[in-house]
């Protein structure tokens, strides 16, 4: 093999190794590394710089630099991988390009524009996307609902096996019409701190808590989050129930849909959102189950995101307005104007084109 | 790296372990890879995290979180003179949202990172390669509540139910604790939320650019260079090079007092290297950091030059390059025309 590959030159004398015929072959790599080693170094500074302090650190020089910066570095990385052995400059150049990839490619809108957006577009079209789902727990709901109606109505003593005494509170059938009236839809305003500090607070981790765990136990195959939907109805047509055979079905309808309309949504959204993963999983269609899961998962939990703001709302409307507003048909009235917010909402179609996954 | 043994003579070992332990670490490497194209068509390689690290990451959290607890509930308690009424609900509520609310916001403030993740050079990333998005950072802490605070709850309960003898809900546990489990029973690594936010988690240690050891040239001219004939560095190949640069890094990095702690080891090395190329001139003692540098830089040109025709000599068991043959030469330059399909 007697070939002199580069003929050597003056300035890069420390990059040759004497062949085996006494002639000089030059360690192409190195002067391949000496060429570009400042750019790397460049690259590496700015992409440190974004990590520890974001990209808004940047003048607009270094912004503009970045990105030349980057696609010299990709380019060194394609003929590095193929040309040269040396293990270290090769680790670091994989690095280096997968931190500035991230940086290059990654996220550049403020948390303020993701929730405007979210909540102009990505909620409702959420919304829309799911409208299947929402429509099934619906269903489920109200079946629930009237199978504990009927259940309470023919026989009395189902109450206290349905209703747990924590959540009855003492309203069963041994109290009268008037201690429902008093104790529980005409309660006395307890004062601001009490309602709209305290007992919205209450009811608003409560609520959030039951809501996540029906989202996230959509996990096991939708089952526990059924049975936590239908529970929930169950729990709410026994106390229609106890309510009817009281005849106070109108007076406990308006107190309940005050905050009901939007608490109650807020429930059927998280529900529907556990079964959309659910059925992702168990009817995985074309795609596999996993990306099946990674293209529903996102809208599920905008959805369930959603659906924790409501509870927040439902839960000052709860703990304030609904015994600060004591007359039945003022009740439906604000009820009624909540869920037709509601829907004016998720109808809502943002003009503006949304942003692509990437 | 290996450590020098003082007892020298009858030891192989410093290239061998080298050598067992960079093959271990290539192999386990190349399971955890996963490649990631960029938009310039280039793959990226990423490693996924291990679960230790990924348990260790979120244990550090969890413990920074319970350090944001204490010092919102002392300083609440302390700085305003509340009715014991609000206080509670207030603390209620603040630690409610934190717990909610510290994952997310570290993974959207650092780029998927969270403190414990930072410290372990974790870092979560979308699995298709675009851009992490708040939605899908929303997504894959939403399902904590039921990944880990439920089992946790769950097993709480069966503790209590086990010494009241009352049934425990041990189907429940079970569920619980295999979706806990889950990352452990995929290739990916995927948690729940990983699987929601079409997300993963990578690990991303900072490397260093170190100096180019080739070009060291320790204070001798190049004309006293070794030489080394075509057929001796045709012997070895990748692997052993990698080797041989991670020993002359360790040393090159010493201080000069404490490199002849390596003195045993150089000797052995080259010696192995001369009977193995069958290099016969007998090397005098304080050459030998020179004569393997040397060889280095001549193996790597070789090599190299290989690779340029397209061939890459894995290890000292795969065959030789034998130079470029005119019809190798040919394929290289012409690639092969696809005929069009027909239509």
């Amino acid at each position: 093999m007697s070939h002199t590959l580069e003929k050597s030159a003056p300035e890069q004398a420390s990059a040759q190794v004497v062949s085996g015929d006494g002639g000089v072959v030059t360690l192409r790599s190195a002067n391949f590394r000496r060429g570009r080693e400042k750019s790397w170094q460049q690259l590496d500074d700015l992409v440190s710089l974004v990590e520890k302090k974001g990209i808004g650190s940047l003048t607009t020089q270094q912004a503009i630099e970045l990105p030349k910066l980057y696609q010299a570095e990709i380019s060194s990385l394609a003929v590095a991988r193929n040309t040269i052995l040396d293990k270290n400059l090769a680790e670091y150049l994989e690095n280096l390009s997968i931190r500035a990839y991230l940086v290059v490619y990654g996220p550049r809108k403020s948390l303020y524009e993701c929730s405007a957006e979210f909540l102009l577009n990505g909620f409702p079209s959420s919304v829309r996307a799911l409208k299947r789902y929402i429509f099934v727990t619906a269903c489920l709901l109200l079946l629930a609902v009237l199978v504990g109606f009927v259940m309470v109505t023919s026989n009395h003593d189902n109450f206290d096996l349905l209703v747990p005494s924590f959540v009855s509170d003492d309203r069963n059938y041994s109290s009268t019409t008037n201690d429902l009236l008093k104790n529980e839809i005409f309660l006395p305003w307890q004062g601001f701190q009490e309602s709209f500090i305290y007992f919205a607070n209450t009811l608003f981790r409560h609520n959030t808590a039951v809501c996540l765990l029906s989202f996230g136990l959509g996990f096991a195959f939708g089952v526990p989050t059924i049975l936590l939907i239908f529970y929930n109805g169950l729990l709410l047509g026994a106390m229609i129930g106890l309510h009817h055979d009281k005849q106070l079905t109108a007076e406990f309808l308006a107190w309940l849909s005050i905050h009901g309309v939007t608490e109650l949504s807020a429930v059927v959204l998280s529900g529907a959102a556990g079964l959309s993963i659910a059925s992702n999983i168990v009817f995985p269609g074309r795609k596999s189950r996993y990306q099946n899961l990674a293209a529903g998962g996102l809208k599920a939990a905008q959805v369930m995101v959603g659906a924790v703001i409501m509870l927040f709302i439902a839960g000052i409307l709860e703990g304030g307005f609904r015994q600060l507003i004591a007359s039945t048909p003022a009740r439906f009235i604000i009820g009624l104007l909540t869920g037709v917010l509601w829907v004016l909402y998720f109808r809502l179609k943002s003009s503006k084109p949304a942003h692509g996954d990437a | 790296m290996a450590t020098p043994n003082p007892k020298a003579g009858q030891r192989r070992p410093a290239v061998n372990r080298l050598n067992a332990k960079a093959s271990q670490r290539a192999r386990l490497s190349q399971m955890d890879r996963r490649l990631l194209v960029s938009p310039e068509g280039l793959p990226l390689v990423m490693n996924l995290a291990g679960i230790n690290a990924r348990i260790s990451a979120f244990m550090i959290d969890l413990c920074l979180m319970g350090g944001f607890i204490v010092f919102f509930v002392v300083s609440i308690v302390f700085l305003f003179k509340l009715n014991s009424f609000i206080l509670i609900t207030l603390l209620e509520f603040g630690v409610f949202t934190i717990s909610q609310l510290y994952f997310i916001y570290f993974e959207l403030a650092w780029q998927g990172r969270t403190p414990g993740k930072k410290f372990l050079n974790l870092r979560v990333v979308n699995r298709k390669g675009g851009e992490l998005t708040p939605g899908a950072i929303i997504a894959r802490n939403l399902t904590r509540e039921v990944e880990v605070f439920l089992p946790l709850a769950l097993v709480l309960q069966n503790f209590f139910e086990f010494f009241s003898n009352s049934a425990p809900s041990v189907g429940a546990l079970i569920w619980a604790l295999t979706l806990s489990a889950l990352p452990s029973f995929n290739k990916d690594r995927l948690r729940a939320g990983d699987l929601l936010a079409g997300t993963m988690v990578v690990t991303m240690p900072k490397r260093v650019l170190l100096s180019d050891i080739s070009q060291d040239t320790l204070g001798v001219q190049d004309s006293e260079a070794f030489v080394f004939t075509p057929t001796q560095l045709s012997i070895y190949g990748r692997q052993e090079l990698e080797v041989l640069e991670n020993i002359l890094r360790t040393v090159a990095d010493l201080p000069v007092s404490k490199r002849n702690l390596y003195d045993d080891t150089l000797q052995i090395v080259c010696r192995k290297i001369c009977a193995k190329i069958d290099y016969r001139d007998p090397i005098p003692t304080d050459k030998v950091r020179r004569f393997l540098s040397d060889f280095y830089k001549a193996e790597r040109a070789q090599l190299e030059r290989g690779l340029l025709f397209g061939y890459l000599k894995v290890n000292q068991s795969s065959k030789p390059f034998k130079g470029p043959s005119t019809s190798a030469a040919y394929k290289l330059t012409q690639p092969p025309i696809k005929e069009p399909p027909k239509s």
